[in-house]
């Protein structure tokens, strides 16, 4: 078992190693981060055991690492998630993802009226407020969304 | 203070400093006749709203200053769909202050990243209306000599009215308050706006204003409009009970006073105008001194 997880998680060159998915959401993963279109060479791992954690997913991105943005939905997505930066066959940095604490470009906010659903030169920004359950407010509109809203944004 | 978009974003002390501040301009005028003698004011109204932009026009004019602008978006570049960001950015370069009235939420922090110079904000959508806010604190501590240790009454469209949430983010800022909040169950107070001042303010839901009257200090009445209804029936069934005529009133602490951001349409009648308690006229007089002052504070030589 240690083999085979040493295995998946060792053998890209250069990229990104993205670890502990909880079981059975790498293929939505992949679609979320886009890289479904990427021509990226992809290593997905799905249902793989885990000691510490009982089953999880892992998907390896080679020749690619993640935006802040990329960071920050997967967090919302998915906290508790690990990702390794490779280069070279060594980790070059690791971060566990948790919820941000402010969250810029990845949501929509569903004020319709919010100034940041027009055409104007800026992005949205959302301030967690929340964790569990998650809550987050628009820092321009002050609309405060619910879990149910942001993940089904992601 | 750069600017004022939200009261979230000032101190009790600022606050406090530009009610000390009004009352001076109030008590002397002529002292600040030229206080702002070649600064400009952009007035940049998307949506009409006379009685905000005269009371801000006034006060710029009695400090010395002169206004631009416009009161229409019809007749503006918005029109023809320039962004907020560029509008102001333009008025930013030829003005030393811009006041806004947006009905979008969220359109005064855009302001603000924009522009060079001060922003005010005459209103963002269903948000905030921080000025009217200003005024508002300041006739209550005109007439009480404090802003804590007040019960307070408001009254009507807590939801969509836009000073709603601005007064309840002032008064939030001193303590032993108890606000009562009394609305049809379609108007109440927005449960983020609650969720921000939980902590400092004692609210109480209300339906029907008639069994808490006498323990007001103050009445605060803002206007229940049919168009916030889902049908007629709705609003004939709840729209008396948010009309305060002198049998209401004269319920009241001698002490207490009725307040009401105007225009009223029927909130309430004729008849309250000559009551003791009747305080709406002398507050929108008040907003001038309010708005000289907050002038004053972004723009003013000694501040
Ligand atoms: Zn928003």
């Amino acid at each position: 078992m240690t083999d085979k997880k040493g295995m998946l998680v060792s053998k890209i060159k250069n990229g990104t190693v993205i670890d502990r998915i909880p079981a059975g959401k790498a293929l939505k993963f992949v679609e979320l981060m886009g890289l479904a279109n990427e021509k990226h060479t992809l290593t997905i791992g799905m249902f793989v055991k885990s000691h510490k954690i009982g089953m999880k997913d892992i998907v390896k991105v080679h020749d690619r690492t993640l935006t802040k943005k990329e960071l920050d939905a997967l967090g919302l997505f998915a906290p508790g998630v690990t990702v390794s930066t490779i280069e070279n066959y060594q980790v070059r940095s690791k971060v566990n993802l948790n919820v941000p604490d402010i969250i810029d470009e990845v949501l929509k906010c569903n004020n319709p009226t919010c100034v940041t659903n027009y055409r104007e030169p800026i992005k949205t920004k959302f301030k967690v407020i929340q964790k569990e359950p998650l809550l987050v407010r628009c820092q321009y509109c002050d609309r405060v969304m619910l879990e149910e809203n942001v993940l089904s944004q992601i | 203070m750069k600017h004022l978009v939200s009261i979230r974003d000032i101190s009790r002390e600022e606050i406090l400093e530009l009610i000390d501040l009004a009352g001076k301009v109030e008590k002397n005028p002529e002292k600040y006749a030229h206080a702002l003698d070649g600064k400009i004011m952009a007035t940049l109204f998307y949506e009409p709203s006379t009685r905000t932009r005269l009371s801000f026009e006034t006060a710029m004019h009695r400090l010395g200053g002169r206004v631009i602008g416009f009161s229409d978006a019809k007749v503006s570049s918005a029109k023809k769909g320039e962004s907020i960001a560029d509008t102001i950015r333009m008025a930013s370069a030829y003005s030393d202050v811009i006041v806004l009235r947006h009905f979008l939420e969220g359109s005064g922090r855009v302001a603000v990243e924009y522009s060079d110079v001060p922003v005010i904000s005459g209103g963002t959508g269903i948000q905030e209306h921080p000025s009217q806010a200003l005024l508002d604190v300041y006739t209550i501590y005109k007439h009480f000599g404090r802003l804590n240790n007040l019960t307070i009454g408001l009254l009507g469209d807590l939801r969509y009215g836009r000073t709603i949430p601005s007064l309840l983010y002032a008064i939030s800022k001193f303590k032993d308050n108890k606000v009562f909040l009394f609305s049809p169950p379609e108007l109440r107070t927005r449960m983020s706006v609650l969720n921000d001042v939980r902590d400092n303010i004692e609210a109480i839901i209300r339906q029907d204003l008639k069994s808490n009257i006498e323990e007001l200090d103050v009445l605060y009445v803002t206007r229940v409009q049919k168009e916030r209804f889902p049908d007629e029936a709705s609003y004939e069934r709840v729209k008396d009970f948010y009309v305060i005529d002198p049998e209401i009133a004269r319920r009241m602490n001698k002490n207490s006073i009725i307040m009401h951001p105007l225009p009223r349409i029927n909130e309430i009648s004729y008849e309250v105008d000559s009551l003791p308690q009747a305080k709406y006229f002398e507050q929108a007089k008040n907003g001038v001194w309010m708005r000289m002052a907050l002038l004053l504070k972004l723009i003013g030589e000694t501040k």
